[in-house]
């Protein structure tokens, strides 16, 4: 007996073909756009903590330029860290050991593709074993860098470069061209899961100062003795670089940070982001639900006569409201369900474009699912304002 | 042994109330009609026709007064219980057809009997042979703007029947045809009569009135002539 009203409810929204798509439109954006942001925003996040944990609590960050906000002011400012900064770090008392490393985007050549990715000048040296027993540079296949490869032109891949970033695998003992300078590879690494060391080539620190013509660290790394807090460690840094750099208190030119302090200050630009996020999404919803609300309203009133007639060929209160309910349920559910596939596919989208891990979990389609239940709930009232018309108000329309 | 009238009404009043004025729709009227009847209620446009068929058709309930259905005291009754006596005991014919757009002919006679809970291939078999009855077996699949005015109101007059009520009410029923199929939708009426249906056409033009047995004449809320 159901069917008889899905049947009653389908023939409405039938007839009016391009408003019912139109609603459904609306509600299809509204909640892709809740189920992408929401997935995007706390994908960034779980990915910002994973990288974080992955670096560890007693990891000392220090890059040139005040680091409000992060490398890229760093990059973009004329102080810069060098040697001397490094041995001072490594000298500090409370710093178990320690590397600097140098990053510049190069062009780099496989076969015939070229691309331009991140390049990583990797210490040699004794303070390679810091970098060594970080999680996300562990090796596949081939072998870490040694003291014997300072100046060779020798190369380790980031799990990703070598395995699809240019079409077919790389392997060891291939090679590709760094700035049309060749080079050998000696290794791959396992994946580490985060963009960054995934996609990234590593080369003797040694070779990319000479190739890049700098002697300069993009950011020097300091790992805190066992028992130490890493914030008074990293304030002691700050006091010793400070006195080499002859920089006053608060006017520095650098920036050490622990991995708390990135936390809280990558937390702060993110609750800003999830805020934008959701403001958008609540809004596209709410529009979503004003469209099925206005699309219904304007049915009914259109419809008062066919209500009066159903009314008096015997339909009950109950049979009105049900007819509208499924009807005006359709247009939510149609648009909720394709909405979620394209609210997924958009996330799954940004994945794929910003690369980062953004880790889109089936469960943030909760916000579709709780989409439609509040598509269901307006449905439900429609129908009621359908269902208790008069019927003899309705025949005189 | 006295017949018991399909509706009686015992001095009914409707007043409606538009923003602060109380207007008289019906005062004081008393009327019975009996099992096989065929009734015209007669009146100029504002004497209260509508009014009374509303009421007769269990769609609307009286301010003041006492309508009995079957015996059986209506007046006070909520919509739902009303709806259920609709469905079962009345059928309605309306002056603009009122056939829903969207469902084809069988459909619509079939409509009625999706509110009584008829099982779907009893509804389709009883709708098939209503529109035979009413001469439309070749039209069963179209919508309503695929079909004339005349074919829309025999679908109409099908729907009517398909609960199988004792009373049929109709609303100028030709009101929005020309003469010609007018008068075949009136002989309808009349063959439902003589089948033994209890028929009440409200209607403004006497010619009409002229088909049925008694005419009730209306004016100002009042019945004036029997």
């Amino acid at each position: 007996m159901i069917w008889d009203y899905f049947y009653l409810a389908l023939k409405g929204v039938l007839h009016r073909k391009l408003r019912s798509w139109l609603t459904i439109l609306g509600v299809l954006i509204g909640v892709a756009a809740v189920v992408s942001l929401i997935s995007v925003g706390q994908g960034m996040q779980t990915s910002i903590e994973k990288e974080v944990n992955k670096i560890g609590a007693d990891k000392i960050t220090v890059v040139a330029g005040s680091g409000k906000f992060g490398p890229i002011a760093g990059s973009i400012t004329t102080a810069k860290l060098t040697d001397k900064d490094l041995k001072v770090i490594l000298e500090t008392k409370g710093v178990e050991k320690g590397a600097g490393v140098l990053f510049r985007t190069s062009k780099i050549k496989y076969g015939k593709k070229i691309k331009h990715i991140n390049v990583m000048g990797s210490p040699t040296d004794e303070s390679r074993s810091y970098i060594e027993e970080l999680p996300f540079f562990q090796i596949e296949s081939g072998r870490q860098f040694s003291e014997k490869d300072k100046n060779s032109n020798v190369a380790i891949l980031g799990y990703k470069i070598a395995k699809e970033k240019f079409g077919k695998e790389i392997k060891v003992g291939d090679k590709i061209y760094i700035n049309d300078e060749e080079f050998k590879i000696i290794g791959v690494q396992k994946k580490a899961g985060t963009g960054t060391h995934d996609l990234v080539v590593r080369i003797p620190l040694e070779k990319a100062r000479t190739m890049f013509g700098t002697e300069e660290f993009t950011i020097i790394f300091a790992k805190v003795q066992k028992g130490l807090k890493p914030g008074d460690v990293a304030d002691k840094i700050k006091k010793r670089l400070r006195k080499l750099r002859n920089v006053e208190k608060g006017k520095e030119d650098f920036s050490v940070e622990t991995a708390e302090d990135m936390v809280k200050r990558l937390t702060i630009v993110l609750n800003v982001v999830q805020v934008v996020f959701t403001s958008i999404a609540a809004i596209s919803l709410l529009v979503g639900c004003i469209g099925i609300m206005n699309t219904m309203y304007v049915s009914i009133l259109e419809r008062k006569r066919e209500i009066g007639v159903m009314k008096a060929i015997g339909a009950k209160n109950y049979d009105v409201w049900l007819v509208f309910l499924i009807e005006s349920a359709m247009l939510g559910l149609v648009g909720g369900i394709i909405g979620i596939a394209f609210g997924f596919a958009l996330a799954k989208l940004a994945e794929f474009i910003i690369v980062v891990e953004f880790d889109v979990e089936l469960f943030r389609i909760e916000a579709g699912f709780s989409f439609i239940l509040i598509a269901l709930l307006i449905s439900a009232l429609i129908g009621g304002q359908a269902s208790k018309m008069n019927p003899v108000e309705c025949l005189r329309e | 042994m006295k017949k018991i009238p399909i509706i009686r009404l015992v001095d009914v009043w409707k007043v409606y109330k538009m923003g602060d004025v109380e207007v008289e729709a019906l005062r004081g009227i008393n009327l019975e009609i009996y099992p096989g009847e065929f009734i015209a209620i007669q009146g100029t446009s504002g004497a209260g026709k509508s009014t009374t068929m509303h009421i007769i058709g269990c769609l609307d309930v009286p301010t003041k007064g006492k309508v009995y259905l079957d015996g059986e005291d209506i007046s006070k009754l909520n919509e739902n219980e009303l709806a259920k006596i609709r469905g079962k005991k009345i059928g309605f014919v309306f002056q603009q057809f009122n056939l829903v757009p969207t469902l084809t002919a069988i459909e619509n006679v079939a409509l009625p009997m999706v509110f009584q809970k008829v099982p779907n291939d009893e509804r389709l078999e009883r709708a098939k042979i209503l529109l035979e009855k009413v001469g439309l077996s070749k039209r069963k699949k179209h919508k309503p703007s695929e079909l004339s005015g005349g074919e829309l109101q025999r679908v109409a007059i099908a729907r009517a029947l398909a609960n199988d009520p004792k009373l049929i009410l109709a609303d100028e029923p030709t009101g929005n045809l020309d003469s010609k199929t007018g008068k075949k939708i009136l002989e309808i009426f009349t063959k439902l009569n003589e089948e033994g249906k209890t028929v009440v056409i409200v209607t403004h033009d006497k010619n009409i009135a002229s088909y049925a047995k008694k005419i009730i004449h209306l004016k100002d809320g009042k019945i004036i002539r029997r």
